[in-house]
Protein backbone atom coordinates (compact mmCIF):
# COMPACT_ATOMS: atom_id res chain seq x y z
CA UNK A 1 0.00 0.00 0.00
CA UNK A 2 1.10 3.49 -0.79
CA UNK A 3 2.11 5.70 2.09
CA UNK A 4 -0.03 8.68 1.23
CA UNK A 5 -3.81 8.88 1.26
CA UNK A 6 -3.88 11.80 -1.13
CA UNK A 7 -1.09 12.73 -3.47
CA UNK A 8 -0.96 14.95 -6.49
CA UNK A 9 1.67 16.23 -8.83
CA UNK A 10 1.35 19.50 -10.68
CA UNK A 11 -2.43 19.57 -10.33
CA UNK A 12 -3.62 22.58 -12.33
CA UNK A 13 -7.02 23.96 -13.26
CA UNK A 14 -7.50 26.84 -15.61
CA UNK A 15 -10.85 28.51 -16.19
CA UNK A 16 -10.46 30.42 -19.45
CA UNK A 17 -7.79 32.95 -18.58
CA UNK A 18 -7.85 32.58 -14.81
CA UNK A 19 -5.65 29.96 -13.19
CA UNK A 20 -7.61 28.71 -10.20
CA UNK A 21 -5.20 26.00 -9.10
CA UNK A 22 -1.58 26.20 -10.15
CA UNK A 23 0.69 23.16 -9.94
CA UNK A 24 -0.36 21.83 -6.56
CA UNK A 25 1.68 18.94 -5.15
CA UNK A 26 -0.32 17.56 -2.26
CA UNK A 27 0.94 14.84 0.04
CA UNK A 28 -1.44 13.72 2.76
CA UNK A 29 0.00 10.82 4.74
CA UNK A 30 -2.28 8.03 5.90
CA UNK A 31 -3.83 8.54 9.29
CA UNK A 32 -3.26 12.28 9.24
CA UNK A 33 -5.76 15.00 9.92
CA UNK A 34 -4.75 17.39 7.19
CA UNK A 35 -5.82 20.99 7.48
CA UNK A 36 -6.19 22.50 4.03
CA UNK A 37 -5.98 26.20 4.70
CA UNK A 38 -6.32 29.26 2.61
CA UNK A 39 -8.20 32.51 2.22
CA UNK A 40 -11.53 32.53 0.40
CA UNK A 41 -11.01 32.03 -3.31
CA UNK A 42 -7.54 30.56 -3.00
CA UNK A 43 -8.49 27.38 -4.88
CA UNK A 44 -9.23 24.96 -2.04
CA UNK A 45 -12.64 23.89 -3.28
CA UNK A 46 -11.48 23.62 -6.88
CA UNK A 47 -8.66 21.35 -5.73
CA UNK A 48 -11.09 19.18 -3.78
CA UNK A 49 -13.45 18.95 -6.74
CA UNK A 50 -10.54 17.77 -8.86
CA UNK A 51 -9.48 15.23 -6.23
CA UNK A 52 -12.97 13.70 -6.27
CA UNK A 53 -13.12 13.65 -10.05
CA UNK A 54 -16.04 16.07 -10.23
CA UNK A 55 -14.06 18.20 -12.65
CA UNK A 56 -11.08 17.24 -14.75
CA UNK A 57 -7.72 18.91 -14.17
CA UNK A 58 -6.18 21.01 -16.92
CA UNK A 59 -2.82 19.43 -16.15
CA UNK A 60 -1.23 17.17 -13.58
CA UNK A 61 -2.32 13.94 -11.96
CA UNK A 62 -3.41 12.72 -8.57
CA UNK A 63 -4.02 9.54 -6.62
CA UNK A 64 -6.33 8.72 -3.74
CA UNK A 65 -5.45 5.92 -1.31
CA UNK A 66 -2.59 4.96 -3.57
CA UNK A 67 -4.67 4.43 -6.72
CA UNK A 68 -4.50 6.74 -9.71
CA UNK A 69 -7.58 8.80 -9.98
CA UNK A 70 -9.92 9.18 -12.64
CA UNK A 71 -9.11 5.59 -13.80
CA UNK A 72 -9.79 3.83 -10.51
CA UNK A 73 -12.56 6.08 -9.22
CA UNK A 74 -14.96 3.15 -9.16
CA UNK A 75 -12.79 1.28 -6.63
CA UNK A 76 -11.52 4.24 -4.65
CA UNK A 77 -14.45 6.58 -4.23
CA UNK A 78 -16.64 4.13 -2.26
CA UNK A 79 -13.93 4.26 0.41
CA UNK A 80 -13.91 8.05 0.39
CA UNK A 81 -16.48 10.11 2.22
CA UNK A 82 -16.90 13.62 0.88
CA UNK A 83 -18.53 16.86 1.85
CA UNK A 84 -18.11 19.33 -0.99
CA UNK A 85 -19.32 22.92 -1.15
CA UNK A 86 -21.76 22.61 1.69
CA UNK A 87 -24.65 20.21 2.17
CA UNK A 88 -27.04 19.48 -0.70
CA UNK A 89 -30.09 17.25 -0.41
CA UNK A 90 -33.59 16.98 -1.80
CA UNK A 91 -35.66 19.47 0.19
CA UNK A 92 -38.93 17.54 0.00
CA UNK A 93 -37.45 14.27 1.28
CA UNK A 94 -36.79 13.53 4.93
CA UNK A 95 -33.26 13.35 6.26
CA UNK A 96 -33.48 9.58 6.40
CA UNK A 97 -34.90 9.28 2.89
CA UNK A 98 -32.09 11.44 1.59
CA UNK A 99 -29.46 9.20 3.16
CA UNK A 100 -31.23 6.06 1.92
CA UNK A 101 -31.14 7.48 -1.58
CA UNK A 102 -27.39 8.11 -1.41
CA UNK A 103 -26.95 4.61 -0.03
CA UNK A 104 -29.04 3.16 -2.84
CA UNK A 105 -26.71 4.74 -5.35
CA UNK A 106 -23.71 2.98 -3.82
CA UNK A 107 -23.38 -0.41 -5.45
CA UNK A 108 -21.01 -1.69 -2.78
CA UNK A 109 -23.49 -1.02 0.04
CA UNK A 110 -25.46 -3.93 1.39
CA UNK A 111 -29.19 -3.19 1.01
CA UNK A 112 -30.05 -5.48 3.92
CA UNK A 113 -28.20 -3.30 6.43
CA UNK A 114 -29.13 0.01 4.82
CA UNK A 115 -31.68 1.06 7.43
CA UNK A 116 -29.45 0.19 10.37
CA UNK A 117 -26.50 2.00 8.84
CA UNK A 118 -28.51 5.11 8.03
CA UNK A 119 -29.93 5.25 11.55
CA UNK A 120 -26.50 4.72 13.05
CA UNK A 121 -25.06 7.57 10.99
CA UNK A 122 -27.96 9.83 11.98
CA UNK A 123 -27.48 8.89 15.61
CA UNK A 124 -23.81 9.68 15.42
CA UNK A 125 -24.45 13.26 14.37
CA UNK A 126 -27.41 13.61 16.71
CA UNK A 127 -30.11 13.80 14.05
CA UNK A 128 -32.02 10.64 14.85
CA UNK A 129 -34.85 12.59 16.46
CA UNK A 130 -35.25 14.69 13.31
CA UNK A 131 -34.83 11.79 10.88
CA UNK A 132 -38.42 11.98 9.63
CA UNK A 133 -38.45 15.73 9.21
CA UNK A 134 -38.20 17.06 5.71
CA UNK A 135 -34.80 18.43 4.78
CA UNK A 136 -36.48 21.74 3.96
CA UNK A 137 -37.30 22.21 7.65
CA UNK A 138 -33.71 21.60 8.78
CA UNK A 139 -31.61 24.43 10.15
CA UNK A 140 -28.20 25.11 8.66
CA UNK A 141 -26.51 23.24 11.48
CA UNK A 142 -28.74 20.21 10.94
CA UNK A 143 -28.06 20.29 7.20
CA UNK A 144 -24.34 20.33 7.83
CA UNK A 145 -24.72 17.39 10.19
CA UNK A 146 -26.78 15.45 7.67
CA UNK A 147 -24.00 15.94 5.15
CA UNK A 148 -21.55 14.62 7.71
CA UNK A 149 -23.83 11.65 8.38
CA UNK A 150 -23.78 10.90 4.65
CA UNK A 151 -20.03 10.45 4.82
CA UNK A 152 -20.46 7.90 7.63
CA UNK A 153 -22.85 5.53 5.87
CA UNK A 154 -20.01 3.15 5.12
CA UNK A 155 -16.63 2.65 6.76
CA UNK A 156 -14.31 5.10 5.04
CA UNK A 157 -10.56 5.17 4.71
CA UNK A 158 -10.48 8.80 3.69
CA UNK A 159 -12.74 11.74 4.42
CA UNK A 160 -12.54 14.87 2.33
CA UNK A 161 -14.46 17.59 4.10
CA UNK A 162 -14.84 21.03 2.59
CA UNK A 163 -15.52 23.55 5.36
CA UNK A 164 -17.50 21.17 7.57
CA UNK A 165 -18.08 23.78 10.27
CA UNK A 166 -19.25 26.51 7.94
CA UNK A 167 -22.32 28.24 9.30
CA UNK A 168 -22.39 26.35 12.56
CA UNK A 169 -22.75 27.98 15.95
CA UNK A 170 -19.88 27.53 18.45
CA UNK A 171 -21.63 24.57 20.04
CA UNK A 172 -22.17 22.89 16.67
CA UNK A 173 -18.60 23.64 15.64
CA UNK A 174 -17.34 21.88 18.71
CA UNK A 175 -19.57 18.89 18.13
CA UNK A 176 -18.48 18.56 14.52
CA UNK A 177 -14.90 18.81 15.65
CA UNK A 178 -15.35 15.97 18.10
CA UNK A 179 -17.03 13.87 15.40
CA UNK A 180 -14.05 14.44 13.14
CA UNK A 181 -11.63 13.56 15.91
CA UNK A 182 -13.61 10.38 16.59
CA UNK A 183 -13.50 9.44 12.90
CA UNK A 184 -9.77 10.06 12.79
CA UNK A 185 -9.35 7.94 15.91
CA UNK A 186 -11.11 5.12 14.04
CA UNK A 187 -8.21 5.18 11.61
CA UNK A 188 -9.58 7.28 8.79
CA UNK A 189 -7.46 9.91 7.11
CA UNK A 190 -9.18 13.26 7.18
CA UNK A 191 -8.55 16.10 4.77
CA UNK A 192 -10.26 19.17 6.04
CA UNK A 193 -10.49 22.43 4.19
CA UNK A 194 -11.12 25.48 6.28
CA UNK A 195 -10.27 29.08 6.78
CA UNK A 196 -10.57 28.87 10.54
CA UNK A 197 -7.15 28.69 12.15
CA UNK A 198 -8.46 27.66 15.54
CA UNK A 199 -9.93 24.55 13.95
CA UNK A 200 -6.55 23.62 12.53
CA UNK A 201 -4.74 24.23 15.79
CA UNK A 202 -7.15 22.00 17.67
CA UNK A 203 -7.51 18.94 15.50
CA UNK A 204 -5.00 18.87 12.67
CA UNK A 205 -1.71 17.03 12.55
CA UNK A 206 -0.65 18.33 9.13
CA UNK A 207 -1.20 21.60 7.37
CA UNK A 208 -1.20 22.72 3.75
CA UNK A 209 -1.65 26.37 2.94
CA UNK A 210 -3.08 27.55 -0.36
CA UNK A 211 -2.65 31.07 -1.60
CA UNK A 212 -3.76 32.38 -4.99
CA UNK A 213 -3.95 28.86 -6.40
CA UNK A 214 -0.55 27.76 -5.16
CA UNK A 215 0.36 25.52 -2.27
CA UNK A 216 2.70 27.83 -0.37
CA UNK A 217 3.42 25.56 2.59
CA UNK A 218 2.88 21.96 3.54
CA UNK A 219 4.22 20.38 6.71
CA UNK A 220 3.33 18.57 9.90
CA UNK A 221 1.94 21.07 12.36
CA UNK A 222 4.61 20.16 14.93
CA UNK A 223 7.32 21.05 12.44
CA UNK A 224 5.71 24.39 11.62
CA UNK A 225 5.44 25.14 15.31
CA UNK A 226 9.10 24.24 15.86
CA UNK A 227 10.13 26.71 13.19
CA UNK A 228 8.35 29.46 15.03
CA UNK A 229 10.81 31.62 16.97
CA UNK A 230 9.60 32.54 20.47
CA UNK A 231 9.90 36.06 21.83
CA UNK A 232 10.23 37.18 25.43
CA UNK A 233 7.89 39.81 26.74
CA UNK A 234 8.48 41.84 29.87
CA UNK A 235 5.69 43.91 31.39
CA UNK A 236 7.23 46.72 33.37
CA UNK A 237 6.80 50.32 34.44
CA UNK A 238 10.34 51.19 33.30
CA UNK A 239 10.60 49.98 29.71
CA UNK A 240 13.79 51.91 28.98
CA UNK A 241 15.71 50.22 31.78
CA UNK A 242 14.33 46.83 30.83
CA UNK A 243 15.35 47.35 27.22
CA UNK A 244 18.85 48.25 28.29
CA UNK A 245 19.15 45.11 30.44
CA UNK A 246 17.82 42.90 27.65
CA UNK A 247 20.21 44.36 25.11
CA UNK A 248 23.05 43.91 27.55
CA UNK A 249 22.19 40.20 27.84
CA UNK A 250 22.39 39.71 24.08
CA UNK A 251 18.70 39.69 23.33
CA UNK A 252 18.16 40.87 19.76
CA UNK A 253 15.41 42.97 18.17
CA UNK A 254 14.53 44.57 21.45
CA UNK A 255 11.40 46.69 21.11
CA UNK A 256 9.91 48.86 23.81
CA UNK A 257 6.17 49.18 23.34
CA UNK A 258 4.55 51.92 25.34
CA UNK A 259 0.85 51.35 25.73
CA UNK A 260 -1.45 53.12 28.13
CA UNK A 261 -0.91 51.52 31.54
CA UNK A 262 0.77 48.45 30.08
CA UNK A 263 4.33 49.11 28.98
CA UNK A 264 6.09 46.08 27.59
CA UNK A 265 9.43 45.22 26.09
CA UNK A 266 9.80 42.36 23.66
CA UNK A 267 12.81 40.75 22.06
CA UNK A 268 14.24 37.60 20.53
CA UNK A 269 16.06 35.76 23.34
CA UNK A 270 18.16 33.58 21.04
CA UNK A 271 20.29 31.33 23.27
CA UNK A 272 19.70 33.36 26.42
CA UNK A 273 17.72 31.33 28.95
CA UNK A 274 14.51 33.02 30.13
CA UNK A 275 15.29 32.47 33.80
CA UNK A 276 18.59 34.33 33.36
CA UNK A 277 16.73 37.27 31.86
CA UNK A 278 14.37 37.43 34.84
CA UNK A 279 17.28 37.20 37.29
CA UNK A 280 19.16 39.98 35.50
CA UNK A 281 16.11 42.22 35.44
CA UNK A 282 15.46 41.77 39.13
CA UNK A 283 19.15 42.24 39.94
CA UNK A 284 19.20 45.58 38.13
CA UNK A 285 16.16 46.75 40.02
CA UNK A 286 13.73 46.77 37.08
CA UNK A 287 10.22 46.30 38.45
CA UNK A 288 8.89 43.25 36.60
CA UNK A 289 5.10 42.94 36.52
CA UNK A 290 4.96 40.06 34.12
CA UNK A 291 7.25 37.90 32.07
CA UNK A 292 6.37 35.52 29.26
CA UNK A 293 7.94 33.53 26.45
CA UNK A 294 5.51 33.87 23.57
CA UNK A 295 5.53 31.68 20.47
CA UNK A 296 3.88 33.34 17.48
CA UNK A 297 0.44 31.82 16.93
CA UNK A 298 -0.64 30.19 13.71
CA UNK A 299 -2.37 33.29 12.52
CA UNK A 300 0.84 35.27 12.48
CA UNK A 301 2.61 32.40 10.75
CA UNK A 302 -0.01 32.22 8.03
CA UNK A 303 -0.14 35.90 7.50
CA UNK A 304 3.61 35.79 6.97
CA UNK A 305 3.15 32.88 4.54
CA UNK A 306 0.34 34.37 2.52
CA UNK A 307 1.77 37.83 2.83
CA UNK A 308 -1.51 39.49 3.68
CA UNK A 309 -4.43 39.46 6.04
CA UNK A 310 -6.22 36.19 6.15
CA UNK A 311 -9.55 37.23 4.74
CA UNK A 312 -8.19 39.34 1.91
CA UNK A 313 -7.53 37.71 -1.41
CA UNK A 314 -6.73 39.00 -4.85
CA UNK B 1 -25.68 14.83 20.39
CA UNK B 2 -24.13 11.53 21.26
CA UNK B 3 -20.84 11.79 19.56
CA UNK B 4 -18.38 9.24 20.75
CA UNK B 5 -20.63 7.02 22.82
CA UNK B 6 -22.95 6.28 19.91
CA UNK B 7 -24.63 2.92 19.48
CA UNK B 8 -22.29 0.19 18.30
CA UNK B 9 -21.76 0.31 14.56
CA UNK B 10 -23.97 -2.02 12.57
CA UNK B 11 -22.21 -4.53 10.39
CA UNK B 12 -21.21 -2.30 7.53
CA UNK B 13 -19.49 -4.69 5.23
CA UNK B 14 -18.87 -3.87 1.65
CA UNK B 15 -20.52 -6.32 -0.64
CA UNK B 16 -19.16 -7.01 -4.05
CA UNK B 17 -20.57 -4.47 -6.49
CA UNK B 18 -23.62 -6.12 -7.94
CA UNK B 19 -23.84 -6.27 -11.69
CA UNK B 20 -27.55 -5.78 -11.66
CA UNK B 21 -29.59 -4.12 -8.97
CA UNK B 22 -32.88 -2.26 -9.13
CA UNK B 23 -32.18 -0.37 -5.94
CA UNK B 24 -31.01 2.88 -7.48
CA UNK B 25 -33.79 2.64 -10.07
CA UNK B 26 -36.38 2.24 -7.33
CA UNK B 27 -34.87 5.17 -5.47
CA UNK B 28 -35.16 7.22 -8.63
CA UNK B 29 -38.83 6.27 -9.01
CA UNK B 30 -39.39 7.19 -5.39
CA UNK B 31 -37.82 10.56 -6.12
CA UNK B 32 -40.22 11.20 -9.00
CA UNK B 33 -43.34 9.90 -7.31
CA UNK B 34 -42.45 11.32 -3.93
CA UNK B 35 -43.16 14.80 -5.23
CA UNK B 36 -46.62 16.24 -4.94
CA UNK B 37 -45.94 18.39 -7.98
CA UNK B 38 -45.55 15.33 -10.20
CA UNK B 39 -48.70 13.75 -8.82
CA UNK B 40 -50.61 16.93 -9.62
CA UNK B 41 -49.36 16.75 -13.20
CA UNK B 42 -50.43 13.14 -13.51
CA UNK B 43 -53.82 13.95 -12.02
CA UNK B 44 -54.35 16.63 -14.64
CA UNK B 45 -53.47 14.15 -17.39
CA UNK B 46 -55.84 11.58 -15.92
CA UNK B 47 -58.62 14.12 -15.69
CA UNK B 48 -58.67 14.80 -19.44
CA UNK B 49 -60.56 11.62 -20.48
CA UNK B 50 -63.02 12.17 -17.65
CA UNK B 51 -63.64 15.73 -18.71
CA UNK B 52 -64.14 14.62 -22.33
CA UNK B 53 -66.54 11.87 -21.30
CA UNK B 54 -68.57 14.19 -19.11
CA UNK B 55 -68.57 16.91 -21.72
CA UNK B 56 -69.82 14.63 -24.49
CA UNK B 57 -72.47 13.29 -22.14
CA UNK B 58 -73.72 16.75 -21.24
CA UNK B 59 -73.38 18.35 -24.66
CA UNK B 60 -73.54 15.52 -27.20
CA UNK B 61 -71.79 16.28 -30.50
CA UNK B 62 -74.04 16.92 -33.47
CA UNK B 63 -73.48 13.56 -35.16
CA UNK B 64 -70.98 10.91 -36.18
CA UNK B 65 -71.24 11.51 -39.95
CA UNK B 66 -69.78 15.00 -39.97
CA UNK B 67 -66.77 14.11 -42.10
CA UNK B 68 -63.13 13.60 -41.04
CA UNK B 69 -61.08 15.37 -38.41
CA UNK B 70 -60.81 14.75 -34.68
CA UNK B 71 -64.55 15.36 -34.36
CA UNK B 72 -65.15 11.83 -35.55
CA UNK B 73 -63.67 10.49 -32.32
CA UNK B 74 -65.68 12.78 -30.12
CA UNK B 75 -68.85 11.96 -32.01
CA UNK B 76 -68.18 8.23 -31.73
CA UNK B 77 -67.88 8.39 -27.95
CA UNK B 78 -71.64 8.36 -27.59
CA UNK B 79 -71.86 5.03 -29.37
CA UNK B 80 -68.69 3.30 -28.05
CA UNK B 81 -66.91 4.00 -24.76
CA UNK B 82 -63.52 2.92 -26.15
CA UNK B 83 -63.42 6.14 -28.07
CA UNK B 84 -63.20 8.17 -24.84
CA UNK B 85 -59.63 7.06 -24.33
CA UNK B 86 -58.77 7.44 -28.00
CA UNK B 87 -60.22 10.90 -28.11
CA UNK B 88 -58.38 11.80 -24.90
CA UNK B 89 -55.13 10.47 -26.31
CA UNK B 90 -55.50 12.48 -29.52
CA UNK B 91 -56.05 15.54 -27.38
CA UNK B 92 -53.16 14.81 -25.04
CA UNK B 93 -50.49 13.32 -27.26
CA UNK B 94 -49.52 16.47 -29.14
CA UNK B 95 -49.27 18.77 -26.12
CA UNK B 96 -50.12 17.70 -22.59
CA UNK B 97 -48.23 14.44 -22.40
CA UNK B 98 -44.96 15.79 -23.86
CA UNK B 99 -45.30 18.78 -21.57
CA UNK B 100 -45.70 16.63 -18.47
CA UNK B 101 -42.84 14.32 -19.42
CA UNK B 102 -40.62 17.24 -20.35
CA UNK B 103 -41.15 18.94 -17.02
CA UNK B 104 -40.15 15.78 -15.14
CA UNK B 105 -37.34 14.87 -17.51
CA UNK B 106 -35.96 18.39 -17.51
CA UNK B 107 -35.81 18.28 -13.76
CA UNK B 108 -34.09 14.88 -13.67
CA UNK B 109 -30.48 15.97 -14.16
CA UNK B 110 -30.69 19.75 -14.18
CA UNK B 111 -32.65 19.72 -10.93
CA UNK B 112 -30.06 17.56 -9.21
CA UNK B 113 -27.26 19.74 -10.54
CA UNK B 114 -29.06 22.82 -9.34
CA UNK B 115 -29.64 21.44 -5.85
CA UNK B 116 -26.06 20.22 -5.71
CA UNK B 117 -27.13 16.64 -5.06
CA UNK B 118 -25.52 15.67 -8.35
CA UNK B 119 -22.00 16.16 -6.99
CA UNK B 120 -22.80 13.92 -4.05
CA UNK B 121 -24.18 11.23 -6.36
CA UNK B 122 -21.09 11.47 -8.55
CA UNK B 123 -18.79 11.15 -5.58
CA UNK B 124 -20.65 8.08 -4.21
CA UNK B 125 -19.64 7.20 -7.02
CA UNK B 126 -22.29 6.72 -9.66
CA UNK B 127 -20.88 6.49 -13.14
CA UNK B 128 -22.21 9.14 -15.50
CA UNK B 129 -23.60 6.64 -18.01
CA UNK B 130 -25.33 4.61 -15.33
CA UNK B 131 -26.87 7.74 -13.88
CA UNK B 132 -28.24 8.85 -17.23
CA UNK B 133 -29.58 5.37 -18.07
CA UNK B 134 -31.30 5.01 -14.71
CA UNK B 135 -32.80 8.48 -15.00
CA UNK B 136 -33.99 7.74 -18.51
CA UNK B 137 -35.57 4.45 -17.52
CA UNK B 138 -37.19 6.01 -14.49
CA UNK B 139 -38.94 8.57 -16.67
CA UNK B 140 -39.83 6.40 -19.65
CA UNK B 141 -41.24 3.35 -17.89
CA UNK B 142 -43.87 5.08 -15.74
CA UNK B 143 -44.89 7.31 -18.61
CA UNK B 144 -45.48 4.26 -20.79
CA UNK B 145 -47.55 2.79 -17.97
CA UNK B 146 -49.57 5.95 -17.56
CA UNK B 147 -50.41 5.99 -21.26
CA UNK B 148 -51.57 2.41 -21.16
CA UNK B 149 -53.53 3.05 -17.97
CA UNK B 150 -55.15 6.02 -19.61
CA UNK B 151 -56.30 3.98 -22.55
CA UNK B 152 -57.62 1.22 -20.31
CA UNK B 153 -59.24 2.84 -17.30
CA UNK B 154 -62.04 4.67 -19.12
CA UNK B 155 -62.93 1.53 -21.05
CA UNK B 156 -63.08 -0.73 -18.04
CA UNK B 157 -66.41 0.36 -16.57
CA UNK B 158 -67.88 0.63 -20.02
CA UNK B 159 -67.05 -2.98 -20.79
CA UNK B 160 -69.41 -3.97 -18.07
CA UNK B 161 -72.19 -1.68 -19.16
CA UNK B 162 -71.69 -0.90 -22.82
CA UNK B 163 -75.00 0.93 -23.13
CA UNK B 164 -74.36 3.30 -20.25
CA UNK B 165 -73.72 6.28 -22.45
Amino acid sequence: MDESAVSSTGLTKRFRRQVAVDGVDLAVPRGAVYGFLGPNGSGKTTTIRMLLGLIGPTAGSHALLGRDMPQHSGDVLPRVGALVEGPAFHPYLSGRANLLRLDAADRTADPRTARARVDHALDRVGLLAAARKRYRAYSLGMRQRLALAATMLMPRDLLILDEPTNGLDPQGTREVRSIISALAADGATVMLSTHLLSEVEQICTHVGVMHLGKLVAQAPLVQLRAQAVPRVRVDTAQPEDAARVLTGLGVTEVEARVEAGADAVTGLPGDVAPEKIVAALVHDGVPVRGFAVVAPDLEEMFVSLTGEGFDVSG
Amino acid sequence: MSVVEATPAPIAQRVKPRRFSTRFYRSELMLIFGRRRNWAGLAVLAAVPLIIAVATKVWPPTGPANGGGPDTFFASITSNGLFVSLAALTAELPLFLPLAVASIAGDAVAGEANLGTLRYLLSVPVQRTRLLLVKYAAIVAPMGCSVSVETNIPTAPRAESPTAM
